[in-house]
Order: C-alpha cells, then sequence, then structure tokens
C-alpha cells in the first residue's frame, strides 16, 4: 500500500519540482530585448501594483506614448490618476490586449490612443520582437493563452506554442547568455509606464518644416547617371508612399472601441508630436491628421492632435531625446500639461488624492531632478538646478583650453554663489579647478599653468587637472578612477549624487563661445537614469 | 505529426492515459485508433495505400493458412501454398516499387506525351512504406514457412502494420514477435514506464541536441563541397556519420521508450554499430532488421534454393570447391546488396553506395583466406588492443567513405569532396576558425564535441555491458532525479527546435 502511494506521490513531486525548474529556467532565457526594451516589463507588472480602481486614464501607444507623458507631473497638477501602456513599435494588436488586461482591475473613464497606430502595416519587426516584448510580459495564463491564440493568427507570428512557453524561441541563447541575465531586476514602478529621458537630441525642424517636408517626398525625384562618359538625367517616381489607415489596424481599432464600449470608458484618439522620418515608416503628417480627423468623426470619437491642433510649445531643441521621434522629460512636461487641460476641459474625470501616487510622486521627483539637470542646455538654468540642491550634489569643475571668452557676468556670479569665487580671476587661456563638497568649496585655482589637484572627499577618490591653452589644453576629472570629464574647451563639469554614490551627470560648457554652447553626454544619460532609478528606488 | 513535435507529446501522453484507464480488452482498438489518427496527420489519401496492403497480407496469409489445413498432399499445399505467397508478396512489392519510382514514371510518361499537368505531378507515397511492406512480407512468408500462425481479425493485422510508433521509420517488426505482443493485455508497469521514458529522453538527446545540430554544419559544407577545404569536408563526413547514427538511432529509442511504456518490446535495430570490427559486423549492428529481413527473407532462400546448389555442384566439378563456394556466397550478397541500395532510394548514388559495400563485404569473404595469411605473415597479433582499435577506426572510416557518396546532392559533388579532400585538404582550416563558418558557432561546435564525447561514453558503457538504466536505478533519489533533470534540461536548452529552425525530419523516414 505503501509502495503503492509513494508511486503516486513520486512522479508528482518529481513533475511539480520540474515545473518550477522549468520556469525559472524560462525566466532566464528570456532576453532583455524584446522583454525589458523600454521598461515595457515594468510597466506591465507595475500595473499589477496599482491599487483596484483607482487609474482614470490611460494612455496606449507606441514608445512615445511611454516617453511622451509624464504622469506623475499629470496626477501633481491635476489630480488625475493615469497609467501609460505604452511599448515600444507597439503593433496596435498588443494595444487591445493591454487596455485588456488594465480592465481587469481599473475601471478608467478615457482611454487615449495613438493616432499613428491606425496606419499600421503587418510587418516582421513588430510582429514578431514587439509583439514579444508585450506577450512575453506575461505569466502563463488562460488569459496569455488567449493572447497567445491570437498571436498565432498573427502574420508573421512565431507561433502560439513559443508564445505561451517562451524558452521554444529563446533556447538558443545558452551560449550568450550573462550574470544579468540570472539576476532578479526587481520592479521600479515610481514611473506609472513612463520612460524619462534626460537626452536631448536637437533637431532643427518646425511643425511647418515636417509638413513640407512630407510634400517635398510625395513628389518625384530624379536620377543622374553618367554612363561611358555620358550624363543623362531622368525623373523617378518617388519611393515614399504617404501612409493610409489601414484595414488591418481598423479591425484591432474596432475591437479596442468595443471594448472600452462595454467598460464604459471613452476611447480618444491623440497624438504625440513627432518628426518626420519617412526612411524608417515613422512619422505624423497634416495628411495623416487629417484623415485620422475624418475616422474620428465616423467612429464619434474625439481627435486630440498635439503637432497639428494644439501647440504644446514643444522646442524642437531642447525638448527631443533623439531629434523628434521621442520626447525627452521637457517636452513630455510640456505635452502632459497640454492633455491636463484637455482633460479638465473635456471630462468630468475624478481629481484625488492618491496616497499611491505620492509615494511614487516622491521617487520620481529624485529621477526628475537629475533628468531636467541631464537635458539643461543653458548654463545659467544648469547652476540654478546645481544651486537648489547645493547641500545633496557635489560638483567638480576643470576647464580646458579656455574659459574665459564668452563667460558673462551674471554666470560668475551664480559660481561665486555657489562658493567659487575666484572663477572670476582667470586671464585668457588660463586653467581653473573648482570642487564643492556639497555646498562646501573643498577647492578652488586658477593658473596659467597646468593645475593638478587630489584628494579624497567621504570616500571618494578624487583626481582633477586643467590645463589652459598655453599648458597644452586639456582635464580630467577622475572619480574612483574613472574620468567622467566630457573633455573640450571651457568648463567641463561633473555632478556626484552623495546619497545615491553615483556620478549623475557630465557636461561641457563652452564658455569660450559667446553662447556658452552645451555638450551633454547623452549615452551617459540613458545608461545612467536606469542604474540611478534602482538606488533611488530600493 | 513529428516524433519531435510538441502535440506529439500531448499525443503520446493521451494514448499513453487511454491505453491504461480503459479496459485491457481495447488496449488493441486504442493503439489503432491512435495510429490511424497519427497516419492520417500526414494526409488522409496515404492511407488506402497501407489499408490496401494489409488487406492483401491479411487474405493471402489466411489463405495460405486454410489451404496448409486443408488436408491436401504436402506437394499440392505447396504449390497452392506458394502461388498464393507468390500474389501477394508481389502485389504489395508492386505496391512499393510504386512508391519508389512513381513519381519518375509520371514524370517521364507526362514528359514523353507532352502532358503539362503531369510533369509536375507526384505519386502518393504512403508513409513507412518501405517498413510496413518489409513487415507484411515477412508475416506472409513465415506463415508460408509455418513459422508464424495467420491472423484471421484483419484489424489486429492493420495495427500491426500500422503501429504508429514503428511507421515512421521502423524497426522493420515481425508479425509473430510485435503482433503476438499486441494481442496481450498489458499492465502498468513503473519500473517500464520510467525506462521507457528514459530511453525516449536519451532518443531526443541524440536527435534534437547531436544530430540535429551537425546536420546544420553539414548541410552547409556538402551544399558548397567546392568552397570548402578537404580537411572541413573530412570533419563534415564523420560528423555525417554521428549525424545519421543519432537521427536514425535516436528515433528508434523514442519509439522504442514509447513501446516499452505500454509494454511491447520492439526489435532492437542498432546494436553500437560504431564498434565493429568489420564491415560484416558493422551491418549486424546498423539497422538490425533490415539485415535481418534480407538474411532471412532474400539471402538464406537464395542460398539454399535448390537451382542454386544445382548450379553449384556443376561449378564444384568444373572449377573446383572453392570457386563454387565463393559463387554460392556472391550470388546472394550481390542480390541482397543491390537491393539494398533500392530499398533506400532509386538513384545511382546509392546504387554505387550498395555496390561499394556489396563488394567489400563479398571480398572479405571471398578472400578470408589470404587476408588471414597475410596478417599472419605480417606478424599481427590480432587479439591485441590496438589491432582491435584499428579495425574499428578503419570500419568507421569506411562508413564515412560511404557516407561521402549517398550525403551530397549527386555523384558530381561526391567526386568534388573525394577531389578536395586529396588535393586541397587545407589543414591549417581545422585550427584557424573555419570550422565555426558553417552554421555553427564556436560554442555551439565545442558543444556538439561534448555532446559526442557523452555519446562515445555512454555507448562505450553500453558496450562493456553495463546496463545504464538499472545502473541509474540503483542510486538514490537525489541522484535519480538530478539526472533526470539534466537531461530534460539538456534537451531543452541545447537541442535545436522552435522558430527559425525547420526542424529537421528524420533521415530514415524519406525511405
Amino acid at each position: 500500500m505503501k509502495q503503492k502511494v509513494l508511486n503516486v506521490v513520486k512522479p508528482i513531486v518529481f513533475l511539480v519540482i520540474g515545473v518550477i525548474m522549468f520556469s525559472l529556467i524560462q525566466q532566464v532565457f528570456i532576453p532583455d530585448e524584446p522583454r525589458k526594451v523600454d521598461n515595457v516589463d515594468r510597466t506591465i507588472d507595475g500595473l499589477g501594483y496599482i491599487e483596484h480602481s483607482t487609474v482614470d486614464v490611460f494612455f496606449v501607444g507606441p514608445s512615445n506614448t511611454e516617453y511622451g507623458v509624464s504622469l506623475i507631473r499629470l496626477y501633481k497638477n491635476t489630480g488625475i490618476c493615469g497609467y501609460s501602456l505604452g511599448s515600444s513599435a507597439q503593433p496596435i494588436g498588443t494595444a487591445y490586449w493591454l487596455l485588456k488586461d488594465a480592465f481587469i482591475k481599473q475601471n478608467p473613464t478615457v482611454i487615449f490612443l495613438q493616432a499613428g497606430q491606425l496606419f499600421e502595416v503587418p510587418n516582421v519587426y513588430q510582429n514578431t520582437t514587439r509583439w514579444r516584448c508585450v506577450l512575453d510580459n506575461y505569466p502563463l495564463s488562460p488569459f496569455k493563452f488567449e493572447m497567445a491564440k491570437e498571436y498565432d493568427t498573427v502574420p508573421y507570428g512565431t507561433g502560439i506554442m513559443s508564445a505561451l512557453f517562451p524558452i521554444i524561441q529563446y533556447h538558443t541563447r545558452w551560449n550568450e547568455l550573462t550574470a544579468n541575465d540570472f539576476l532578479s531586476h526587481g520592479g521600479e514602478y515610481y514611473s506609472l509606464g513612463e520612460w524619462v529621458s534626460g537626452a536631448v537630441g536637437s533637431t532643427y525642424t518646425t511643425y511647418e518644416n515636417i509638413d513640407q517636408m512630407a510634400d517635398f517626398l510625395k513628389q518625384d525625384t530624379y536620377i543622374t547617371e553618367c554612363i561611358n562618359g555620358e550624363t543623362t538625367t531622368a525623373t523617378v517616381a518617388t519611393s515614399y508612399v504617404s501612409s493610409q489607415i489601414t484595414d488591418y489596424a481598423t479591425q484591432s481599432f474596432l475591437r479596442i472601441k468595443e471594448l472600452c464600449d462595454e467598460n464604459n470608458a471613452e476611447l480618444v484618439l491623440y497624438q504625440i508630436p513627432k518628426n518626420v522620418y519617412p526612411q524608417y515608416g515613422n512619422e505624423w503628417t497634416r495628411d495623416m491628421s487629417n484623415q485620422v480627423r475624418e475616422f474620428a468623426q465616423n467612429y464619434g470619437l474625439k481627435f486630440l492632435d498635439l503637432q497639428y491642433d494644439t501647440d504644446v510649445g514643444l522646442n524642437w531643441v531642447t525638448d527631443t531625446c533623439d531629434g523628434g521621434t521621442h520626447l525627452n522629460i521637457r517636452g513630455a512636461e510640456k505635452v502632459t500639461d497640454a492633455i491636463g487641460e484637455y482633460l479638465l476641459n473635456n471630462f468630468s474625470v475624478r481629481q484625488q488624492s492618491n496616497p499611491q501616487y505620492d509615494a511614487y510622486a516622491e521617487k520620481y521627483d529624485k529621477i526628475r531632478d537629475v533628468a531636467m539637470l541631464q537635458s539643461e542646455t543653458d548654463l545659467q538654468e544648469y547652476l540654478n538646478r546645481i544651486s537648489e540642491k547645493r547641500n545633496q550634489w557635489s560638483v567638480f569643475i576643470a576647464a580646458s583650453d579656455d574659459y574665459t571668452v564668452g563667460m558673462k557676468p551674471e554666470v560668475y556670479d551664480k559660481f561665486e554663489a555657489l562658493g567659487l569665487p575666484l572663477m572670476r580671476e582667470g586671464q585668457l587661456r588660463d586653467a581653473y579647478v573648482g570642487v564643492l563638497d556639497r555646498g562646501e568649496a573643498k577647492y578652488e585655482a586658477v593658473s596659467g599653468n597646468k593645475i593638478e589637484y587630489e584628494a579624497n572627499l567621504d570616500g571618494i577618490s578624487l583626481q582633477l587637472s586643467s590645463a589652459g591653452w598655453y599648458a597644452g589644453s586639456g582635464c580630467t576629472i577622475n572619480i574612483n578612477g574613472r574620468n567622467y570629464a566630457i573633455g573640450g574647451r571651457g568648463l567641463n563639469i561633473v555632478v556626484y549624487d552623495n546619497e545615491s554614490g553615483m556620478v549623475i551627470d557630465s557636461v561641457r560648457f563652452d564658455t569660450c563661445s559667446a553662447e556658452n554652447t552645451s555638450y551633454l553626454n547623452n549615452g551617459y544619460s540613458n545608461e545612467f537614469l536606469r542604474a540611478y532609478e534602482k538606488k533611488i528606488c530600493f | 505529426m513529428s516524433l519531435i513535435e510538441l502535440r506529439f507529446f500531448a499525443f503520446a501522453g493521451l494514448v499513453i492515459l487511454l491505453y491504461y484507464v480503459l479496459p485491457k480488452k481495447i488496449q488493441w482498438c486504442v493503439l489503432l485508433a491512435a495510429s490511424v489518427v497519427f497516419y492520417l496527420t500526414y494526409g488522409w489519401e496515404k492511407l488506402p495505400y497501407l489499408i490496401f496492403s494489409a488487406f492483401i497480407a491479411y487474405v493471402g496469409a489466411t489463405r495460405i493458412d486454410s489451404i496448409q489445413q486443408s488436408g491436401e498432399s504436402a506437394a499440392v499445399v505447396r504449390k497452392r501454398s506458394r502461388k498464393v505467397l507468390t500474389w501477394c508478396v508481389a502485389l504489395i512489392s508492386a505496391l512499393l516499387v510504386y512508391a519508389k519510382i512513381g513519381t519518375w514514371v509520371i514524370q517521364s510518361v507526362s514528359a514523353l506525351f507532352s502532358w503539362e499537368r503531369g510533369k509536375t505531378m507526384e505519386a502518393v507515397v504512403a508513409l513507412g512504406v518501405s517498413y510496413y511492406t518489409f513487415s507484411l512480407i515477412s508475416y506472409l512468408a513465415d506463415v508460408y514457412w509455418k513459422k508464424d500462425k495467420a491472423e484471421y481479425n484483419f484489424f489486429r493485422l492493420l495495427l500491426f502494420t500500422i503501429y504508429f510508433p514503428k511507421i515512421l521509420q521502423g524497426p522493420i517488426s515481425r508479425h509473430k514477435n510485435l503482433g503476438a505482443q499486441l494481442r496481450e493485455e498489458h499492465k502498468f508497469s513503473y519500473k517500464e514506464f520510467c525506462f521507457g521514458l528514459q530511453l525516449m529522453v536519451w532518443g531526443y538527446f541524440k536527435k534534437m541536441v547531436i544530430a540535429d545540430r551537425l546536420q546544420i554544419f553539414i548541410s552547409n559544407v556538402f551544399g558548397n563541397p567546392s568552397g570548402n577545404y578537404g580537411s572541413v569536408l573530412l570533419v563534415t563526413a564523420l560528423f555525417s556519420c554521428v549525424q545519421i547514427y543519432c537521427d536514425f538511432s535516436g528515433c528508434m529509442d523514442i519509439v522504442g521508450g514509447f513501446s516499452q511504456i505500454l509494454g511491447l518490446k520492439l526489435e532492437d535495430n542498432f546494436e553500437r554499430p560504431f564498434f565493429s570490427k568489420s564491415a560484416a559486423e558493422f551491418w549486424r549492428r546498423w539497422h538490425i532488421t533490415l539485415g535481418t529481413w534480407f538474411k532471412d527473407y532474400v539471402y538464406m532462400p537464395l542460398a539454399i534454393s535448390p537451382r542454386l546448389i544445382k548450379i553449384s555442384k556443376k561449378l564444384k566439378e568444373k572449377f573446383g570447391a572453392r570457386f563454387a563456394k565463393s559463387i554460392m556466397t556472391v550470388v546472394p550478397l550481390v542480390v541482397v546488396w543491390l537491393f539494398t541500395g533500392l530499398w533506400h532510394n532509386v538513384r545511382l548514388s546509392y546504387l554505387v553506395w550498395a555496390g561499394v559495400w556489396g563488394v567489400i563485404i563479398i571480398c572479405t569473404n571471398i578472400f578470408a583466406p589470404e587476408i588471414k595469411k597475410l596478417t599472419n605473415f605480417l606478424h599481427i597479433k590480432t587479439d591485441a588492443p590496438s589491432w582491435k582499435a584499428f579495425q574499428t577506426v578503419r570500419t568507421f572510416l569506411l562508413f564515412a567513405v560511404t557516407r561521402i557518396i549517398t550525403q551530397p546532392k549527386d555523384l558530381d559533388a561526391t567526386w568534388t569532396i573525394f577531389g578536395k579532400i586529396f588535393t586541397d585538404f587545407g589543414p591549417a582550416a581545422l585550427v584557424d576558425g573555419t570550422l565555426f563558418k558553417h552554421g555553427l558557432d564556436g560554442p555551439n561546435f565545442i558543444c556538439a564535441l561534448v555532446c559526442i564525447l557523452i555519446l562515445v561514453g555512454v555507448d562505450t558503457m553500453q558496450e562493456k555491458g553495463a546496463k545504464l538504466r538499472e545502473k541509474i536505478a540503483s542510486y538514490n533519489i537525489v541522484f535519480r532525479w538530478a539526472v533526470y533533470y539534466i537531461a530534460f534540461f539538456a534537451i531543452l536548452i541545447f537541442g535545436i527546435y522552435g522558430p527559425g529552425y525547420d526542424a529537421a525530419s528524420f533521415v530514415y523516414m524519406q525511405f
């Protein structure tokens, strides 16, 4: 009898252990790209942590939804609780499932769907990696099964079994696994689906330019060829195809609309501004805007075009992180303010005080402070931001070549106010070093020769050097052995956050030029914020 | 439905469940229904061919049996039953021939009469036709020779014919073995279940981790033989031997393991052939059921046929005993190897391949006394380990050479490969990273080598008589389970499957 029981129990225990091991191993094999691209994992996981029936507004759409709407700002300014369900190059088919998941625990009033998604055509990129970046973040469940069943019917989809058991797709990664794959990343849910960017990728376009560009691209172009010494020019049809709302996307749209209707939520089509990149099939033109307007009217929907209908005051030079495809925190705040106003004017949305959002806001503000600093291109404003956090941050400055020619008296005043009066004494092509430790000036020097400074500040091993033009030009700001200075003419500034123990920004202002042109370290900004928020949130 | 598809696992699980949950009396019905369903997943149009073949065998065997029971004189019985046997075998064989050359005939005739549609038409080839045809012929012959009893329940004979684990690529079962087992009732055995599962896992490891991984490399290199150095082509030929062994024996382990779970014992098809010391031994250990089939139903009937014995006697008188004996050996072997080549494929390369093996085995037989004299003359100690190792390596290399005949797409490619090996060897390609540029990167290449080492280790232990499954079962539960989990996850992680991979079919399915 005992043996018979054992014969039943043993296989069950064996299977249970096997299933646990299987799910753990499967998690290891799912790669960051696509699952964690633009923090979509946090977006989906984070929604589960939001208290039931608290979110009134959802934003659905591709990555510029993640970058372009600041939910904490919306909450702080209007009391409206929102959540962004954006994901990289989001296929409109996944928007339906993200919303369906959202409706399980939330009763939102308004759903914003990015209008650009109506122009989606089935393509390999979106229907493989971008579908998967949503799908792979859901645990095995009846919900995921339904989603996987639909994925099985999507053109270029990789099949239901690999959708349900991602290891089928990703097991070949065994030879590229790193320690990072075995670590639990936890969740930093403070941003409510927003991807905060402190990078600046300027573009010198205007709305009119975007429009003109789209019109220009519709025209036929030419080809000039030289064959055996004979040159000919011929007209060739443009390769640019004007986007049209597709039946493929409309089918998903109708399902989304039906879902919203069933849940008594109003669906709004909206569009976050973006530059035109026809080569990537990524654009928002006036023609598309007109199509959506008509489309929205046909379905009795509101349409909020923040590019052509509403001027949010976007500055294409400072408010985008990558030349206009995505907005940085500055652009996001402008867009959010416009959306907030639109919501208050057009909907009776709850304006509430939410303790969970308040707690998230505390963390968010720390990230925002850094992102605003990183994206600051004006030297005086930059110094103002440092001044606000002078007791928390340490600032290390080293000049190279020359820092004096374009320097304005009011900038010297600000440095002096920070505790660095000697800077003003510098002559043409002098070297300069300044060290501020949480508001206290530890060291300052100006010289015609090279300056070298070494110190140990509360465990930080610090080495600074500065050389003006006469001394060979150059500067370094070494913190714990790593040089953070961008290098080059003017003032090189590195800001260190003593609370997190991290360098939060590195920038160069060419104070030799009259414009005090800023040179930001965008690569560092992008990489840094993700690491910084982990420190802040845990 | 392939054996390496996920839906097969679900299907197999369901079959096992129904097989043991439903009354034992209808176990064979469960298997018959499952086999038909399995077969239908490859297309309904193939099924009538199989049913027709089984029906011919059913009618033939019962008719032979009734003639044998008729009480007529032995000569009349023999004459009448032989007539039935001949007709039935001819009809069943005709379906096999149709499967082998039907497409070629249709397209050639269409080309002759300029019938456009026919030029691209393909004959319907019943799944597993080469295997079940031989099984049915052996069944008919065994009934004729009274080695087996005729099956009077057509559906039981149909189950023997279509039994789904073996239908894809054998083994070529004998009715007196499998048919009898399928008639019995089987009680669930936990031990058989575990052992069967272990065998299946080992089979999947060989197929998915080793064979399919090597296949990527082989396809890449043999797909463009002129673009590769001889050294790379030689490595590929060696890999090709391991690949086909893992592919075929892996499948045998899977179907054998599954059958074991059901309480059925299929015939062994492999006995670690790469440990063979001669060509003859190799073919006794490789695709055993095909070899024994040819031995029992082609070689022996020919060797002891009165006509051949008569001719042999005449030759003996004229040319001496040794010559006559040689002819007695050569004739059946030539026929066997001709059929072996044709069974594999009606392609020139397979005829050349069969010819090479046939000549080697015939020469080994005929010149056995000279070979013995030569070894004595050279003072070779035939029982020395070094000599045995040499023989083993020699046999393996011989197999590799013959793989170069059949593995590339045609004989032109074969000659190119041989030419490259002898004229453009390029040994540096073995160490300069060239090997990692043919579909398998460094880690995958090393993975393949490590897995081959594991295979060699396991086969060596088995060759020395170790019973690994019993050995594992004798260890404590922690060790046992660790082995099972490692094996399972090794396949899961290192297996070649999933999107982006066109899961390679089992090689022997095409035959």
